[in-house]
């Protein structure tokens, strides 16, 4: 974990102490005038072996606009796999409740996936904006093995960590994105968000473990997404953006997109996931 | 990287015009000028401490000729051969009159009488001759500030810091709301030079820069260097901040110090050999964390109570001064300084740990009283440590830097028009950047690295101040400075010229043009400076970085009683050096890929007016200035303004003596708000998994919008005691006594329904840190 981001909590916690002193109101909604700027389309569109082609396209809004969500229609929607014929999602809006997603762009074709195909998209819309993207797909990289280790606590209040342990290509720069959720009620509970590159480890067998804190009878799903460069710096500069709003000490992030045009991903993700009980 | 960019620019080979340019200042200098009139030199000290006195007038009665006491309390007359009434006098002291006949050379060591209550009479005499110094001399863009000019001044929880007082001069700005950065003309954080009794400081703040490493009972006074700088200096682009500490009592032991609302502080001082050496030990440490232990206690059962960080900080300074013979003077200084930074809970133990160690020891010695030299030796260490334990992790991240200096200093008045200073200087660094050890209890994670660089920097510098005439003089002279590293050898030559001439016995006209290399970095990933920042050395592709200043300025005396100065400056800055979004800067072994390099342009107008004499003293200054910075690789290669960039900058101080025991203080500061990036547009993120969409802020430009203007108005009272014993006073403070709330940071807020958790709309917040803080503190001496 990047140490800024590590420090920049107990920072802020110092800073804020220093306003409770007075136990006055230090923080004071104020007005901020912004400029108009025209905005942005915004995509996010993941390629899954086996799903069907689908994303969502939006675009960005003033930041004080109305919170509706700006849906583009009318917009011209291809994917094309190598040099096949370019399959056209069409406009539509589907919702995933398993996965609480909203899809706006949707062809039911299913993806069909091996290493080092090539996939390009291309987004115009009504007003002239054009938004490209590529992605090339990655080997699925396995779990060499995942596990989870109990603390010193009484049994009913022991909590357990979660580890991961995968093999790195060393002839490569690899990133990964390691995820892991629990089902729940209401749909996915997500209870990890990793981002990992092999700089200090390369060709090695990677360990990722978490603190304790998974309960007996916990059900995760992990996934290990072998990612390229440009997703890694996408979802690292969406993350730091999100952090820079509210802390003094940040600089401001300038979003990484993998695709040309507008905002946003377009990406394929390949996992083999595992599933852990902890018992 | 690019080995080749700047580098070849330079004219080689280097040696030479430096050579010539010696010799020029040699063969200027030496033919005997006939010698009618003669220098006179010395010391002042205080009688009963025999602490030197800064800042002191020294005149012929009767004349417009004076000059002022240096930080170390010596001065420098020349008169024409004869009898003259020399007067010596100096704020809380009596003024002293003595008639001397010179014939040559001679040296005069003073001692005054402190007068018998400090407060009971400001100084009748004018500082006239003080001012006339500034007059005369073509040195400008300077800034001197005594700890007892300071001590008088309202502080933020009473703690009284010279930086912070300094802040209130012209061209010299804050971080921000209780900083005690320093932002000088432009110029960021980490291009100040600052000198602890010539040994240099890395970071010379705690407490994440809310205060200063300064005690204010060790040091005797600042000098900082805005521009002009003297060929002397070198290695820093924006300032040089020369601080120095107190010799200590030569007469008596004393033991002094003071209680506050957030720190103590204690120094004992007194003669080794009575009148001949004298020692000076003080400290002082907060104490804070012991009220926030209390509170972590007191609530330890209550679940939701999130443990309030550890912190504190202490810090040490020791000197001692031996006259060694009548030509020969040693003093020996030192500085231990320490921050702790402790969070934790139950599962986790986050320690933080940074300071500096700085000793350093100078010989003095004369070899007549216009040809001197002085011979340093000094050491420098900064480090941080964090050690942060995690259930069975343990995570250790140090970084440090080291340095070894070498320096000589000579200074030769060779006749009456001319004064040369030369000398040279070799520093050694060794930096340790970013080595990190991660382990686990059970071996599943074992992870090290880290580098370490050296470098080797050095400068050899000759000067000369040359008086053309009773109204023109000039100052000329030149550095050739060097850092080695990986067997890439730097080289700059760095030329510095002042001129300054006098239309009336009232009117001078300056100007200066200084050119400055700097061959460390500040690497910083953050908008504030914190503890973690890392200094770089320059390697082959990292490039030094260097400044051009120029400065043209009026001073202006108007009735003997008030000094009015205004400066225009132009700097245009090289090399500057940022990080790319999102750059890793810690376990990083390919630093330098995530270095993105840029050049920085600040230009403004300063003014000034002081009165330092009658009941009520104190200055106006304001700031008009604009700074800037330009990186192909942030911005999209659009110029933007820096953070601290402050079009308007107003500071008004005022002391007024209300009877003989007490001194009533006044600050008050108005600076335009500091420049902030804030987005314009977001979007909604589902990611990949939409359990929760995050709303994606998007920054266009930097630092395109302004926070709220910054103003406040501190007041101080000190009163003195009167013990049976010693002295002793209460000083109260208030800041920020509208309780005014200045803005320290905006963000952006996202509004959801409580129940439904859905987005309603954002909404702009403002963050302030510091409302109105009354303080007391008891400083005692006896």
């Amino acid at each position: 974990m990047p140490i800024h981001k590590v420090l920049s909590k107990p920072l802020m916690l110092l800073l804020l102490l220093g306003a409770m002193v007075s136990s006055c109101d230090m923080e004071q909604e104020i007005e901020v005038e912004l400029p108009t700027i025209p905005p942005q389309l915004v995509v996010e569109c993941y390629l899954e072996d086996g799903k069907p082609y689908r994303l969502a396209l939006s675009e960005s809004a003033g930041y004080f606009s109305p919170p509706e969500a700006p849906i583009v229609t009318g917009a011209t929607v291809t994917i094309t796999k190598n040099n096949e014929t370019p399959i056209v999602l069409k406009d539509s809006v589907v919702v995933d409740e398993e996965n609480e997603k909203v899809y706006t762009h949707y062809n039911r074709t299913n993806v069909s996936t091996k290493p080092g195909d090539v996939f390009t998209l291309v987004i115009t819309d009504t007003k002239g904006r054009r938004l490209t993207g590529t992605t090339t797909v990655l080997k699925t990289v396995p779990f060499d093995s995942v596990g989870y280790k109990f603390n010193d606590k009484p049994e009913e209040n022991q909590e357990a960590y979660l580890m991961a342990r995968w093999q790195d290509d060393a002839s490569v720069r690899n990133f990964y994105r390691l995820l892991a959720h629990k089902k729940d009620s209401v749909g996915v509970d997500s209870q990890l968000d990793a981002e990992v590159n092999d700089r200090l480890r390369n060709g090695q067998k990677i360990t990722y473990t978490t603190t304790y804190r998974f309960d007996r009878g916990d059900t995760l799903t992990l996934k290990l997404y072998h990612v390229d460069e440009a997703y890694y710096n996408f979802i690292s500069s969406v993350e730091d953006a999100r952090r820079a709003n509210g802390n003094p000490f940040a600089q401001p992030v300038t979003i990484k997109s993998t695709v040309v045009g507008g905002f946003g991903v377009f990406t394929h993700l390949n996992y083999a996931p595992k599933e852990l009980i902890i018992k | 990287m690019h080995p080749h960019t700047r580098h070849s620019e330079l004219p080689r080979p280097f040696a030479w015009p430096f050579t010539l340019f010696f010799l020029f200042i040699l063969s200027l200098a030496l033919p005997a000028e006939a010698q009618n009139r003669v220098t006179l030199t010395g010391t002042l000290r205080s009688a009963a401490s025999g602490e030197p006195l800064i800042g002191a007038s020294v005149s012929v009665a009767g004349t417009t000729t004076g000059v002022e006491t240096d930080v170390n309390g010596a001065y420098m007359l020349r008169v024409a051969a004869g009898t003259h009434q020399i007067q010596f006098s100096y704020l809380g002291f009596e003024t002293l009159t003595r008639e001397i006949t010179l014939k040559k050379n001679t040296r005069l060591n003073v001692q005054l009488q402190e007068t018998t209550n400090r407060l009971n009479e400001v100084v009748v005499e004018s500082q006239r001759n003080s001012f006339q110094e500034r007059l005369t001399t073509p040195q400008m863009s300077m800034e001197t500030l005594t700890t007892r000019e300071a001590k008088l001044l309202p502080a933020l929880f009473g703690e009284v810091d010279i930086i912070k007082t300094l802040q209130l001069k012209p061209g010299i700005q804050s971080g921000g709301e209780g900083s005690s950065g320093l932002f000088v003309r432009g110029g960021s954080n980490d291009q100040n030079l600052v000198l602890l009794d010539d040994a240099l400081v890395y970071n010379p703040s705690h407490l994440f820069g809310f205060f200063s490493v300064f005690n204010p009972d060790a040091v005797r006074g600042v000098e900082l260097y805005k521009g002009g700088f003297p060929a002397q200096f070198g290695g820093r682009l924006s300032s040089v901040l020369d601080v120095k500490l107190r010799e200590g009592n030569r007469n008596e032991n004393d033991v002094s110090g003071g209680v506050g609302l957030i720190a103590s502080r204690l120094t004992l001082e007194g003669p080794i050999q009575k009148g001949k050496s004298s020692y000076l030990v003080s400290g002082r440490r907060t104490y804070v964390d012991v009220f926030t232990r209390m509170i972590n206690k007191a609530k330890e059962s209550d679940p939701d109570w999130s443990p309030i960080p550890d912190y504190y900080f202490y810090d040490f300074n020791a000197k001692a001064s031996f006259d060694l013979s009548e030509n020969d003077r040693l003093f020996i200084s030192g500085y231990y300084g320490r921050d702790f930074f402790k969070f934790y809970d139950e599962n986790f133990d986050f320690n933080f740990n940074w300071g500096n160690r700085v000793a350093s020891a100078r010989w003095m010695h004369q070899f007549s009283p216009r040809f001197f030299v002085n011979t340093t030796f000094s050491a420098s260490n900064y480090e941080y440590q964090i050690k942060n334990e995690l259930d069975i992790y343990t995570f250790n991240l140090t970084s440090n830097i080291t340095d070894l200096t070498a320096k000589t200093d000579f200074e030769y008045i060779t006749s009456e028009k001319h004064h040369l200073r030369f000398g040279a200087a070799v520093t050694d660094h060794r930096f340790v950047v970013g080595r990190i050890e991660a382990n686990s209890q059970d071996g599943s994670v074992n992870v090290g690295t880290g580098n370490t660089y050296r470098g080797q920097e050095y400068g050899v510098y000759a000067s000369d101040d040359w008086t053309l005439s009773p109204v023109f003089t000039v100052s000329y002279g030149l550095r050739l400075s060097g850092f080695l590293n990986s067997g890439k050898n730097f080289l700059g030559l760095e030329p510095r010229a002042a001129a300054s001439y006098r239309f009336s016995e009232s009117l001078t006209l300056k100007g200066n043009f200084t050119r400055m290399y700097q061959y460390v970095h500040l690497i910083s990933n953050s908008g504030a400076s914190l503890p973690t920042d890392i200094w770089y050395p320059s390697t082959p592709g990292v490039n030094p970085q260097r400044s051009d200043q120029f400065a043209l300025g009026l001073t202006k005396l108007i009735k003997d009683k008030y000094l009015l100065s205004t400066e225009a400056y132009y700097k245009k800055m090289t090399r500057q050096l940022d990080l790319r979004d999102g750059a890793e800067i810690f376990a990083n072994t390919e630093l330098e890929k995530e270095f993105v390099f840029g050049t920085g342009d600040s230009y403004g107008q300063e003014f000034y007016v002081e009165k330092k004499d009658g009941k009520t003293t104190g200055w106006i200054g304001y700031t008009l200035s604009w700074s800037n910075r330009t990186f192909p690789d942030i911005n999209n290669g659009k110029t933007f303004p820096t953070r601290f960039d402050r079009r308007h900058d107003l500071s008004v101080v005022a002391i007024h003596q209300l009877n003989k025991r007490i001194n009533a203080t006044a600050t008050f500061v108005y600076g335009t708000g500091n420049a902030y990036s804030l987005p314009v547009q977001r979007f909604i993120f589902q990611d990949v998994e939409g359990e929760d969409y995050t709303v994606i802020p998007v920054y266009p430009e930097r630092n395109s919008f302004r926070l709220a203007a910054y103003h406040r108005l501190d007041l101080g009272l000190v009163y003195k005691l009167r013990p049976k014993r010693g002295s002793s006073d209460l000083t109260f403070s208030v800041y920020n006594v509208y309780n005014r709330r200045n803005p320290y940071f905006v963000f952006f807020e996202t509004i959801r329904d409580e129940e439904s958790d859905q987005i309603t709309g954002f909404v702009a917040k403002q963050v302030s840190l510091f409302p109105v803080i009354p303080s007391v503190t008891y400083n005692f001496k006896f």
